[in-house]
């Protein structure tokens, strides 16, 4: 009796699961070969770095050691003019010192009126969605954090993201050891005159 | 059960692909190979520790220096101020009509508070007395904003080709008490109904 002999099947190469591999590899080399290219400094590390600038705000928040808070806005242009203009016979170094002296002691508040003027603040951001301000808090390094924190809390739940801000280290003493503190006419990004405050450490 | 010449045909493309596809990584391969070769061996590795001792504290804008914005500095517009009583315009074509030789010169005085002096010995008008008494009605009336003050002249020329009017502000001078840094602007110095604006000249010399 003739058996039947069973069917074998033919051993051969899977195809499609090498072409897949072969993709991957592929890839891996291509991409590896493009990584050699970069520079080494590109490489190493690469982290975009804010420039060595002067820091522009409309609002300045200086913390001060005491639990105060050390507030500069808009209208310290015009006061630091009416001192300039009231104390010119004065030499530099003695007016400097008179702009800064007035300016802090009529500056300085304390935590709940800043409250109350970062609420107005808000309000007003809140009402016009056309007015932007930037806020530049400075803070000493022994600072807790959470007093920052209230701050940003604040500031940043407007509705038109139109108050924006920066957290940068210095203390009360950089302002009053400034090397210079004046008002100075400058044109903003859209052309038109402003009188800013210019303060250099 | 063999192979047919046909299977083996399309059995065949496929092979020559995967064949290809080896030559082109190992192509790859060796031309990485290659750019490895060519680098200097303390760039093939990064150091860790070394880069890292490298890296300084970024700079950051408010660290050095400060500018805080202030308020935006508005020009000041010198101009009739229609905000004030008793404010009369000219008009252009009934002065036409009443005498259309009209040829009145009047010279003025702006004073610190922005009104407009002129006495009957300032006005020449000879020959054209009609026109010219109702020029001064309305120039009585007019006053200006109190950011300039001096002389300013008028020159009423109907018959001319060219300008009709021109206005001689060269000796008008902005108030001491401005600050320098505000701008100040001339703009609506007088207010005649009906006049082109081709017809003005403002700032010639008389």
């Amino acid at each position: 009796m003739a058996f039947k002999e069973p069917k074998r099947q033919k051993e051969r190469i899977e195809l499609i699961s090498m072409v897949d591999m072969i993709f991957i590899l592929l890839v891996f080399f291509l991409v590896n070969n493009f990584v050699i290219k970069m520079p080494l400094q590109e490489r190493s590390l690469y982290i975009p770095t804010p420039k060595n600038e002067l820091g522009r705000a409309q609002i300045v928040i200086q913390f001060v050691e005491n639990g105060q808070i050390f507030w500069m806005d808009e209208s310290v242009s015009e006061f630091v003019n009416q001192l300039e203009e009231s104390y010119g016979y004065l030499s530099e170094d003695r007016l400097r010192r008179k702009v800064l002296s007035e300016l802090i002691s009529r500056n300085i508040i304390s935590p709940s009126e800043l409250d109350t003027k970062l609420e107005a603040l808000v309000t007003r951001a809140n009402n016009d969605p056309y007015i932007s301000y930037f806020i530049l808090i400075r803070c000493p390094n022994d600072l807790p954090y959470h007093r920052i924190i209230n701050i940003i809390t604040k500031i940043s739940d407007t509705n038109y993201r139109n108050v924006k801000y920066g957290c940068v280290g210095g203390t009360l003493e950089d302002i009053q050891n400034c090397k210079c503190i004046s008002t100075v006419v400058e044109r903003d990004t859209k052309g038109r005159r402003r009188k800013n405050i210019r303060i250099d450490f | 059960m063999f192979e047919t010449e046909l299977t083996k045909k399309k059995r065949f493309p496929i092979f020559r692909i995967t064949g290809i596809l080896f030559f082109a990584v190992a192509l790859v391969f060796g031309y990485r190979a290659y750019l490895l070769y060519r680098l200097p061996f303390d760039q093939i590795q990064i150091s860790t520790f070394g880069e890292r001792e490298k890296l300084a504290i970024p700079p950051r804008p408010g660290v050095q220096g400060i500018v805080i914005t202030g308020p935006r500095i508005q020009p000041l517009f010198f101009s009739i101020d229609l905000s004030r009583a008793g404010v009369r315009d000219l008009d252009w074509q009934q002065l036409r009509v009443i005498d259309p030789h009209t040829d009145v010169k009047i010279s003025c005085q702006i004073d610190h508070r922005g009104r407009l002096l002129f006495s009957q010995r300032d006005v020449m008008m000879e020959g054209h007395t009609k026109a010219g008494m109702m020029i001064q009605q309305a120039l009585k009336t007019w006053k200006y904003t109190p950011y300039k003050s001096g002389n300013i002249k008028f020159w009423f020329n109907l018959p001319s080709k060219g300008k009709k009017l021109i206005i001689d502000t060269s000796q008008l001078r902005r108030k001491s008490s401005i600050p320098e840094h505000i701008p100040v602007y001339d703009s609506q110095i007088h207010l005649i109904e009906g006049i082109k604006s081709s017809e003005i000249q403002i700032g010639g010399i008389i």
